[in-house]
């Protein structure tokens, strides 16, 4: 059985997995229709097919994209507001327009790069969950999970940095580690309290608020 | 304002294939090769006609030995009408457009 082949079965598979149970009869009328296609290209490019329309069936990619859009924006607004109070304080300096301009222009750049991650983790983290635990009425565990998912960001940097100290050559380095362990831990616990608060107010408002136009079934 | 259901193009391509044959019942592939739309299209298009009672669907023995059973899909009434309201609202159109175009300059 060749590699395209083999792979077309396993999507098959997956998909008729992911579909919904009341809607298990159309993923069975997909097997049937793959069964009766010839082996070549068109096989796998049904088996691809499948599996989207079946994802269509379990999750609602839209609504999955605009959740998300509005997660990240309201993580966004913790870190754009500390470099907008930044920005302002700076502002007294009598050299500020100078200042305020190279300012304006890293901070835009770095809160465009934050929010892209923000937004991609959430995403991601929203597909998987919309697959994997679909019941509905979660909201302080599934929040926990996307605070998790966007903590994650703070949490590479943070052990990156750690390692970097790790492996210096000063002989003061252990002294030093142990407090900077420290520091980075509880930097990164109030950062995931920050993220964690605005989201869980975020997900009430979308609880209370958004109403899916096609949810379907999950 | 809310966008009307059926509207679009990949839905009327299927409905006017389902029209072309409306007492044959069809099954997916051929309806794939029929309109050019792809599993992925197709299938959520199915699903959501036969929710809406446009389409009916059965279940037929395979005519190849070794094969599973297919399920196989044709237009209601209803659905037969709305495929019907598309071909005279495009017949309109082509009218309309000939007589725009035939215009006096």
């Amino acid at each position: 059985m060749s590699l395209r082949r083999r792979l077309a079965h396993r999507l098959m598979d997956h998909a008729c997995a992911v579909m919904p149970p009341n809607r298990r009869e159309w993923a069975a009328a997909m097997r049937a229709e793959f069964a009766m296609i010839p082996d070549g290209p068109e096989k796998f490019a049904w088996a691809c097919g499948c599996v989207w329309a079946c994802y269509q069936e379990r999750i609602n990619p839209m609504d999955v994209f605009l959740k998300s859009l509005v997660r990240a924006a309201v993580v966004w607004l913790w870190p754009f507001g500390a470099d907008l109070s930044h920005a302002l304080s700076m502002a007294t300096d009598p050299r500020a327009h100078v200042y305020v301009t190279k300012f304006l222009w890293y901070v835009s750049g770095d809160l465009s790069v934050m929010y892209a991650g923000i937004f991609v983790s959430l995403f991601v983290c929203e597909l998987l969950m919309a697959r994997f635990w679909a019941s509905p009425k979660r909201i302080g565990p599934k929040t926990l999970v996307r605070a998790a998912a966007v903590w994650l960001w703070p949490l590479g940097k943070g052990v990156i940095l750690v390692s970097n100290f790790a492996t210096s050559t000063d002989p003061r380095v252990p002294a030093y580690l142990a407090t900077f362990v420290w520091h980075v831990c509880r930097d990164l616990s109030i950062f995931y309290a920050a993220i964690f608060i605005p989201l869980l107010i975020c997900e009430l408002l979308i609880a209370h608020l958004w109403h899916s136009r096609s949810a379907l079934p999950a | 304002m809310a966008p009307r259901p059926n509207q679009s193009l990949q839905t009327r391509a299927l409905l006017r294939a389902l029209l072309d044959q409306p007492l044959a019942w069809r099954h997916g592939y051929e309806l794939s090769k029929a309109t050019k739309l792809q599993s992925g299209t197709l299938y959520p298009l199915l699903i959501r006609l036969s929710d809406q009672g446009f389409l009916e669907s059965k279940w037929v023995e395979p005519t190849q030995p070794g094969k599973p059973p297919r399920h196989v899909y044709r237009l209601t009434a209803a659905g037969k009408a709305l495929a019907r309201s598309f071909d005279s609202a495009t017949e309109k159109l082509t009218v309309a457009t000939g007589k725009w175009a035939r215009r006096p300059g």
